[in-house]
């Protein structure tokens, strides 16, 4: 496996290398098109001109006269060695003046008796000199009896070509030399970090969500570090409220079935001519497991909703009767304890559309707890308002009330406060996720000792 | 990224500049950046020897002056010689010059190696108006070359010649001087002791004399003399080479008329010289309608005399339509005069052609073209067949021309392409179908090939 490491390095390397042989390519070619071609230009610029000159004015001569008229002429120039030549190549007349043995066979000379002119680049056959010749035909009349040749010596801007090019490489090793290492620490830098979140994962993926990412940073990767260190306190949270949960189920479930065991126990180790014994007894097993089963169904309704199984049933429903059904049926329980309820809502309450029965539990289950953590002779208030687009149904208590930071995860799954009050402390979450099923909201307000409202709001026609 | 400057940073930062400024000072080390690609520009290197001449031969010029070639003479045109004087393996420089702030001095300078630096031997001045002639011989045969120069005079076309040698002292000594009009080192006895031919023309007095001088013991004397033709305007060529097998003898084309000439050969015999071709010196009958100049065409030594002559089956064209031939001549020792080549010359474009020895008599010519662009070659016998036409095609025409005789079943040898100009000999495909006496004047690739020449001047 190649490390990432690696990866930034080989491509920032290929990067580099590209680049700077791309640039240095580039001036080089500029260079050595500025010197040479330069060089070129301005020498046939000049040797443009002699000759011209020379073909002009020394024209009806034979050649060995022209060669002698041409020397007596020649331009003050310190760059060029001037030569006559004839059609054979041989040098009949040489600037400095000397004889000059044997003769030359470059293409530039063979080219100017054909067409005029010629030019060449190379070698000279004596020393290897680097040189650039231009040589033009010498005419007499039309047709060309001899040729002028001009070289110059391209020896100097050879050398200062090659110093260019020995600098060019040396600064771009340099460049390549350098970006290495700060690419080579970039790297480290950012697997740095990367490392560390693998070791955090591990942990978690051991069961260890102690540990924390100390990524300090505020690039992505260091957000990726904090997101998990959050992700981590939050499986912590759900952890133990999940605990939580499962231990006060449990002891939600003993209760009636205690109650259970220890009536049925009662009542098989007791007199069974006791009817009036036996009625209580058989009264309060009913009412138990009507209790267990309440739960039970809670329950599974959470778990539907968990796994989004939850189906809703929409009709349309008169409001006010729902609300004075439910003063009926809660009418017992109040009577036992000491709690009054009144509802409040005018003729305008109309109709919504609805789960009927999953509203009914949602109040059912809000109304409970009023009851439940109300005072004796405390009062419960239910009351239904009708608003533009939404019907707004309030259940207030003057009960114990809820602490302010308790209040947030009043309606989270399994938190169940501090009350020992019996309860699975899945009914508001339950609520809340019903009431958001219909398109509307629930919320809470409360003071401690004071009292709590919660507050549910329907759409009047809510889209299931 | 938030890169903070932490040691590593400082680390690598450090390096960068280095590495740059290592580059920058190699880069401005060159110091020759600021130059211009044409001020990069230098001489091609000479030789050390000649450029340490050179150096030296300019040292010792007189103020004003500047190197200069010699118009005449058997070597190239130099102005500085490297020669063996004395015959003793040590070389000496000649080197003349002329002085530009005086129109009437020039004059040489003689450098000798000492110790392997060159210094100054001595200097000779001359007033005249230029160099015509030098040249290195060793004419009293003392195995030591004396130096003979020609100084350019002014009216009448006379020069002043003069002879040096150098002495013990390693000075110069004026040996001999003389007036001509055109000098030449020859041998004509062949016994390897040159004499000086001096041609004298006083274009005043029209009269011309050719003499013979030899150097023998510090004196010039004048051994023969020839009276020659002096109603001339000027002379076209006087050059000596051998003229037979055996002999060296000098020709001389005098310029007469508009642009004709004639010839003369001198030879020397019995102490007399000679002039073979015409039998009266002062009223010559070597004639040719055009200048035409000697020189040994064919390649065997001996120098050949050009006979302008109009091609058989000419007769009814006019001078300025006819296509001379020129006939070139050899001298034999009997008097005899032999025809060694015909060659036809287009000066325009500067090309020979030398015509197979079967067409001698056989071939006519004929010019055709507005500008005579063409000659062509036809069999004396029969008239309707071109054995060859040589012409000059200018470079726009060539892709049409080529169509042309493509289509007329010709062939054609590009024998010369210039810049706009492109000579071309073009020939029947076959001559099958003609008599044999025509058929066997047909002629090859090779042989229009070997017979196209460029002229050389």
């Amino acid at each position: 496996m190649k490390s990432i490491k690696s990866k930034l390095l080989l491509s920032h390397f290929f990067i580099i290398l590209l680049v700077t042989s791309l640039f240095s390519t580039l001036f080089l070619y500029g260079a050595h098109r500025y010197y040479y071609q330069g060089a070129k230009e301005a020498f046939a610029e000049r040797v443009d001109v002699l000759s011209a000159y020379y073909n002009k004015f020394i024209n009806n001569e034979t050649l060995r006269e022209k060669a002698t008229e041409i020397f007596q002429q020649l331009p003050s120039a310190d760059y060029m060695s001037i030569q006559v030549l004839d059609l054979s190549g041989k040098v009949l007349m040489d600037a400095y003046g000397f004889e000059q043995k044997g003769s030359l066979s470059t293409p530039d000379i063979a080219r100017a008796i054909q067409e005029g002119e010629g030019e060449w680049i190379g070698q000279s056959g004596q020393d290897g000199e680097h040189v650039m010749a231009h040589s033009y035909a010498l005419y007499r009349g039309e047709s060309a009896v001899g040729v002028v040749r001009f070289a110059t010596s391209l020896a100097a801007i050879d050398r200062l070509y090659w110093e260019i090019v020995i600098a060019t490489l040396t600064v771009s090793l340099g460049i390549i030399v350098a970006s290495f290492m700060v690419s080579l620490f970039m790297s480290s830098r950012m697997v740095g970090p990367l490392l560390e979140l693998r070791r955090v994962a591990n942990a978690y993926i051991k069961g260890d969500f102690h540990v924390r990412s100390e990524n300090r940073q505020r690039d992505e990767i260091a957000v990726l570090g904090q997101t998990m260190n959050v992700m981590a306190e939050e499986i912590q949270k759900t952890d133990k409220l999940k605990h939580e949960f499962i231990s006060t189920v449990s002891h939600e479930l003993r209760t009636p079935l205690t109650s259970i065991q220890g009536w049925s126990e009662t009542l098989l180790t007791g007199d069974l001519q006791d009817k009036e014994e036996l009625l209580d007894g058989l009264q309060t097993i009913r009412d138990e497991a009507r209790r267990l089963n309440g739960m039970v169904n809670d329950l599974l309704d959470f778990s539907k909703l968990q796994a989004k199984h939850l189906e809703m049933h929409p009709t349309r429903w008169n409001v006010a009767e729902l609300l004075s059904e439910l003063k009926i049926q809660f009418s017992a329980h109040l009577e036992q304890t000491g709690v009054k309820m009144q509802t409040e809502y005018d003729d305008h309450v109309g109709t919504i559309t609805a789960d009927r029965n999953r509203v009914k539990q949602v109040l059912i289950n809000l109304i409970d707890n009023a009851i439940k953590f109300s005072h004796k002779e405390g009062l419960v208030l239910l009351r239904a308002q009708r608003l533009e687009r939404e019907l707004v149904i309030e259940v207030i208590d003057e009960g114990e009330g809820i602490a302010p930071a308790d209040l947030e995860k009043m309606m989270t799954k399994f938190f169940k406060g501090k009350s020992k009050q019996s309860g699975s402390g899945i009914g508001l979450a339950l609520a809340k996720e019903i009431v958001e099923l219909h398109g509307g909201s629930m919320s809470m307000a409360s003071e401690l000792h004071k009292g709590t409202m919660v507050t549910i709001r329907l759409p009047l026609d809510s889209q299931i | 990224m938030n890169l903070e400057l932490n040691g590593d940073d400082m680390k690598i930062s450090r390096v960068v500049t280095l590495v740059i400024m290592t580059g920058a000072m190699l880069l401005l080390g060159g110091c020759s950046l600021s130059s211009t690609p044409f001020q990069l520009l230098q001489a091609p290197a000479q030789s050390q020897q000649q450029s340490n001449i050179r150096q030296e031969v300019l040292q010792h010029l007189p103020p004003h002056s500047k190197l200069v070639i010699p118009d005449n003479g058997p070597y190239g045109a130099t102005a500085i010689f490297i020669k063996d004087m004395m015959g003793d393996g040590q070389r000496q420089v000649i080197a003349f010059y002329a002085n530009e702030a005086d129109e009437f001095e020039h004059g040489y300078i003689v450098l000798g190696e000492n110790n392997g630096e060159w210094e100054e031997l001595d200097q000779v001045n001359v007033p005249s108006r230029g160099v015509d002639f030098f040249q290195l011989a060793d004419l009293n045969g003392d195995g030591r070359n004396e130096i003979i120069t020609g100084w350019k005079g002014g009216i009448r076309g006379r020069n002043e010649l003069q002879i040096h040698s150098l002495n013990e002292q390693k000075k110069l000594e004026l040996d001999g001087d003389m007036l001509y009009t055109k000098m030449l080192v020859t041998d004509l006895d062949g016994d390897n002791w040159p004499e000086l031919f001096n041609l004298s023309w006083d274009s005043e007095k029209m009269v011309a004399e050719a003499a013979l001088y030899e150097y023998r013991d510090g004196q010039l004397s004048k051994q023969t003399a020839l009276d020659l033709d002096g109603a001339i305007n000027g002379y076209a060529q006087v050059v000596t080479g051998r003229v037979s097998e055996q002999r060296q003898g000098i020709v001389i084309v005098a310029d007469i008329g508009a642009h004709s000439s004639y010839t003369s050969m001198l030879i020397k015999e019995q102490g007399q010289l000679k002039d073979v071709l015409n039998a009266d010196p002062l009223d010559p009958e070597f004639y040719n309608a055009q200048t035409t100049l000697s020189e040994d065409v064919n390649g065997d030594g001996i120098l050949e005399i050009d006979r302008m002559k109009e091609p058989p089956g000419t007769e009814d064209l006019p001078y300025a339509e006819m296509p001379f031939i020129h006939e070139w001549l050899q001298w034999s020792e009997g008097g005899k005069l032999q025809p060694v080549m015909n060659s036809f010359y287009n000066f325009e474009s500067s090309y020979r052609f030398d015509l197979p020895e079967r067409w001698t008599s056989q071939v006519t010519l004929r010019y055709s073209g507005d500008n005579k662009e063409s000659i062509t070659f036809k069999p004396l016998l029969n008239h309707g067949v071109t054995l060859l036409e040589i012409k000059v095609v200018s470079m726009a025409d060539k892709t049409r021309e080529t169509e042309k005789w493509k289509q007329d079943g010709l062939q054609f040898v590009s024998l010369r392409e210039g810049k706009d100009k492109w000579i071309v000999g073009i020939f029947p495909e076959s001559l099958e179908q003609y008599a044999a006496a025509v058929k066997s004047l047909a002629i090859s690739e090779k042989e229009l090939a070997r017979g196209f020449k460029d002229m050389k001047f």
